[in-house]
């Protein structure tokens, strides 16, 4: 009764009138406030920690097993003397698979690129090789890919990574699921070329050889490219081609493992490390506005759907994957043995917040992704169902006021291009 | 013809033990049994260790699956006549497996599993065996202490010629159908010593005597491969096959990683290196009790031994030498002192990695295409390296959930001579395609299928849905004139010609359902009920009129008028 004489009172009639009247400066007013509130969403108040979704990953429980420090630095030497030779490069690193024990296989790709401007080729064309290492007592019906790019930026240090790892993984009984081994040449292209092999599905312009050797489903990939011997911190790339996030129980993994190592770790660029190009200096983590630096270069960067890195190509086939890449090589850089230790420590640990804003923000995009691919998240129940009903509880769930103010702000037809690309929203 | 190979071999061991021996006391009703271990390198420089323990019994099926016939069983164990008695089974095998044979770097294997649990039998020609598989079914996984109960209707199947009975046919009516076959697999289960204690009890020497002192669970299962294998077949006694008995054999066979020692081109092993338990004395309820050790130089690797084997002989297995050295363990022990044994020590020198072996004739993998959680397809690689045609039996099972469009089968380089598809029922049967393909000589012939996944009810996703579900490996049969790669036993006397490839299982995703949304939807529900059911019945229901003015009580009437109430009327 109530509600029916509300409409009809005079009193609505006006604010109604009102609302039609001013609907233009009310739009503007309110995609303002989205914006305003969109840049507090990094500030302590607005998120949550960050946190593994999956109970079974106890991170605090695990222990650094691999210390083997010189067998990266010696096949950092035995790789630096290659330089642009890609062709020996190969063949090299199967003498070194086969050396270690693992499966031997390469894959041959050639690629037409549709419009390439200067003086570049018009085609592509080379070869990955990859290992397999078997598990024991396993049916090869899943794996994992360690993945690591060799190409124009030389990535010495991310492949004597991977090829000591290899050695050591060797040397243990209890995988359960395959562990191939794979470098790629002509950067996404390559690895493009080889994913589609595997999976079977075929790309225009790209020809992709058959892959003579195969393992199961593959579940999860690493894909690392350092260049230094120390690093400064680790940045963790995880968008991918479309904008798809992995799971991010992974990427929670893996920077809650490399802080517990000493290693830094970061979705982006802190702001001075964007200003003063190429000097990285170790960015105050914990400042506002490096998270909402984060959190603009996360939408800037997935909105056009651009592959960053080697591990994009993977996401599109629902396959959880990042790219770690060590940044930086100042005096206060750490040896690589604690991020490779870190890289595949499993369970994760104790974790600091480092970029709670970026994650939070994005977290909800990424039920999807890891509702339906949870490997590693298991039963992940939509966010808020196991928040306690208080005053905070609103505020964690609030990164959907700022869309919304921004949707409203945006029905009367103001500005919506710049809607679209400011926004990386995406849709599964 | 393979199995003729070891006549010479086991005809001079058998007149050197009774010979040298006293005479071993046979079980009642004819029983023998002897036990074999047989290793080799593999060209990858892993060990393969193949046990045998057979026992024969002269007892003929028909009269053992009637209980009131066999009155001792003598060493045949007990538990097990007596469930092969019960269900009317004429043959039985059930292998349990850890790992995959990877055939192109092992060669072919000597006892075929695929990964997981395989269960499939025959039964005898009277039997009705839509009613005794479950039974059968039931009994093995509680003798074997496998999983083995997910077995049901719709996982089982009939394939029509892939699987004929190994040991002895009991009848013509048999060889054109198959109705009294049943086959089952079960890629997802896993083998743990919980399976391997059952099965050593099944042995008569168990392990306190023979062959089986070297079980040692921890080195048994810290290796690349661990199959535990159980066959129950009708044997033909003598060579007319006009007495026909039973047979029991159980094997085990083990790949340990390579063993590489300090000097990297060296690879020793011994008994003691590998199973870590000594050997001291030869089972005396087996006639024969043997080590074989095949000291074939693999690429000019030369393999040399510690001590001086009883006997050595060069077998022809379908084509290639191989070099034999056999160690007789009732002649090396002594039954009166408990010495151990010499140790025996295998060493092969100046070998390296190889990148990529020599590789068998017949190869085949599987692998999934496509990725997402709608279609789906299966391609399989059919490698055929031999200079002439060979023709194969391939059978593929599918759970019912992965929908199979035949028309979308397509064969390669192979031709299709025959095929038998048994569609699918949904959660009562699965779909079994067999083919009978010719494969051209020197070709890989690619065989893909399509096929959609289906929704499951939310109830009937296994514990961790998201692992997802698991398809049979495909299985290729054949007859092989030839057969270079082969591994053969001492005491194995079946038809090694027919040859049996399994592929990878396949793990395939399934959509599933967010399984926090039933208790979602009944908190929704109830909190819709209980809040808005009673507002909103009473809003359509409840019709207002205006409220007749009620007569006042006498006693405020006159407070009213004295003026105790106010004069006027309270509405």
């Amino acid at each position: 009764m109530k509600l029916a004489s509300l409409l009809e009172s005079k009193r609505s009639k006006k604010l109604a009138g009102f609302l039609i009247k001013r609907r233009k400066p009310l739009g503007i007013l309110l995609y303002l406030c989205g914006l305003v509130y969109l840049g507090m969403l990094p500030r302590d108040e607005f998120n949550r920690r960050s946190f593994v979704d999956e109970n079974a990953l106890m991170v605090g429980l695990v222990r650094r097993e691999f210390r083997d420090s010189q067998s990266i630095s010696d096949y950092a030497e035995e790789l630096a003397d290659f330089g642009v030779d890609q062709e020996g490069l190969m063949v090299w690193l199967e003498a070194s698979f086969s050396r270690i024990g693992l499966e031997v296989y390469s894959q041959n790709y050639s690629a037409v690129l549709p419009a390439v401007a200067g003086p570049q080729a018009a085609s592509v064309s080379g070869r990955s090789v990859y290992g397999v290492l078997r598990a024991g007592r396993a049916s090869s019906a899943e794996s994992l890919v360690f993945s690591a790019p060799s190409g124009e930026a030389a990535n010495t240090h991310g492949l004597a990574v991977m090829l000591s790892l290899a050695k050591y993984f060797k040397s243990k009984n209890y995988w359960a699921k395959d562990i191939i081994f794979l470098v790629t040449t002509g950067g996404e292209i390559g690895v493009q070329a080889w994913i589609n092999s595997y999976m079977g599905n075929a790309v225009k312009g790209i020809n992709a050889g058959p892959l003579p050797g195969r393992s199961g489903a593959i579940q999860a990939v690493i894909n690392l490219e350092i260049d230094s011997p120390k690093i400064e911190y680790a940045r963790i790339m995880i968008e991918g081609v479309n904008g798809i996030l992995p799971n991010l129980d992974l990427v929670h993994v893996l920077t809650h493992l490399s802080e517990m190592e000493g290693i830094p770790s970061a979705l982006h660029m802190g702001w001075e490390g964007v200003r003063s190009h190429g000097r990285y200096s170790k960015p105050d983590l914990s400042d506002s506005a490096h998270k909402l630096y984060t959190v603009a270069s996360l939408m800037a960067h997935q909105a056009p759907g651009l592959p960053l890195a080697g591990h994009a190509p993977f996401l599109r086939h629902r396959i959880d994957s990042v790219t770690v890449r060590g940044v930086g090589s100042g005096p206060t850089a750490k040896p690589l043995l604690n991020l490779a230790s870190s890289a595949f420590c499993l369970p994760p640990g104790p974790w600091r917040v480092v970029f709670e804003a970026s994650t939070i923000s994005w977290r909800d995009s990424t039920i999807q992704s890891s509702s339906t691919m949870p490997r590693l998240a298991g039963d992940s129940s939509p966010s808020g169902c196991s928040c306690l009903p208080s005053a905070s509880y609103w505020l964690h769930s609030c990164w959907r006021y700022p869309l919304l103010l921004l949707w409203w702000g945006t029905l009367e037809n103001l500005l919506p291009p710049l809607y679209c690309t400011f926004l990386g929203w995406h849709f599964t | 013809m393979a199995a003729r190979r070891w006549d010479w071999v086991q005809l001079l061991t058998a007149v050197f033990l009774h010979l040298t021996l006293p005479c071993m006391c046979q079980g009642r009703a004819e029983q023998s049994y002897s036990e074999a271990l047989f290793m080799k390198f593999l060209a990858d420089g892993r060990v393969s260790a193949t046990f045998d323990f057979s026992t024969v019994w002269s007892v003929h099926p028909l009269l053992f699956s009637n209980p009131g016939n066999v009155q001792h069983y003598g060493i045949f164990p007990k538990s097990l006549a007596e469930v092969v008695a019960h269900y009317h089974v004429q043959e039985l095998h059930l292998t349990l497996t850890q790992g995959q044979w990877r055939t192109r770097v092992w060669g072919y294997p000597a006892h075929p599993a695929p990964p997981g649990a395989e269960l499939w039998a025959w039964f005898l020609p009277e039997a009705d065996s839509e009613k005794e598989w479950p039974g059968l079914v039931d009994a093995m996984s509680g003798l074997l202490g496998a999983h083995l109960n997910a077995i049901d209707s719709a996982s089982s199947f009939q394939p029509l010629v892939s699987f004929r009975p190994n040991g002895a046919i009991l009848s013509k009516d048999m060889s054109n159908s198959s109705a009294l076959l049943r086959y089952a697999a079960l890629p997802r289960e896993t083998v743990c010593t919980e399976n391997f204690t059952p099965w050593t009890k099944l042995l008569p020497c168990g392990t306190a005597a023979g062959l089986g002192e070297l079980f040692e669970a921890e080195s048994l299962y810290d290796c690349d491969y661990h199959s535990l294998g159980l066959h129950f077949t009708p044997h033909c006694l003598d060579d007319g096959c006009g007495q026909v008995g039973v047979r029991l054999s159980l094997t085990l066979t083990v790949v340990f990683p390579p063993p590489v020692t300090s000097n990297p081109s060296i690879l020793e092993w011994s008994l003691k290196s590998l199973f870590h338990r000594p050997l001291t004395s030869a089972c005396p309820l087996a006639f024969s009790s043997t080590v074989t050790v095949e000291t074939n130089s693999i690429d000019g690797v030369q393999v040399s031994l510690s001590q001086t084997p009883s006997l050595t002989g060069t077998v022809e297995v379908a084509g290639r030498r191989r070099d034999r050295a056999v160690f007789d363990l009732h002649s090396l022990t002594n039954s009166t002192t408990s010495k151990p044994l010499p140790p025996l020590s295998v060493s092969s020198s100046s070998w390296a990695y190889h990148i990529m072996p020599e590789q068998p004739e017949l190869l085949v993998s599987r692998h999934l295409v496509g990725s997402g959680h709608d279609w789906g397809g299966l391609a399989t690689e059919i490698t055929n390296s031999a200079p002439h045609t060979v023709e194969v039996l391939y059978l593929e099972m599918v759970p019912w959930f992965f929908r199979l469009y035949l028309h979308t089968l397509s064969v390669s380089q192979a031709t299709v001579l025959s095929q038998h598809y048994v569609p699918a029922k949904d959660r009562r049967r699965a779909h079994m395609l067999e083919l009978r393909l010719s494969l051209p000589p020197l070709s890989t012939s690619y065989l893909s299928l399509q096929f959609r996944r289906a929704h499951l009810k939310w109830t009937e996703h296994k514990p961790d849905a998201h692992h997802g579900f698991y398809i049979n490996s495909a299985v290729i049969t054949t007859v092989l004139s030839e057969c270079p790669n082969c591994t053969s036993l001492a005491a194995q006397d079946q038809d090694l010609a027919v040859l049996r490839l399994y592929s990878e299982p396949l793990l395939v995703s399934l959509p599933t359902p967010d399984f926090s949304m039933p208790y979602n939807v009944i908190c929704f529900v109830c909190t819709v009920i209980a809040i808005a059911f009673g507002s909103v019945f009473n809003l359509t229901t409840r019709t207002l009129q205006p409220a007749a003015a009620a007569k006042e009580k006498l006693l405020t009437r006159i407070l009213r008028r004295i003026g105790v109430l106010s004069k006027q009327k309270s509405d």
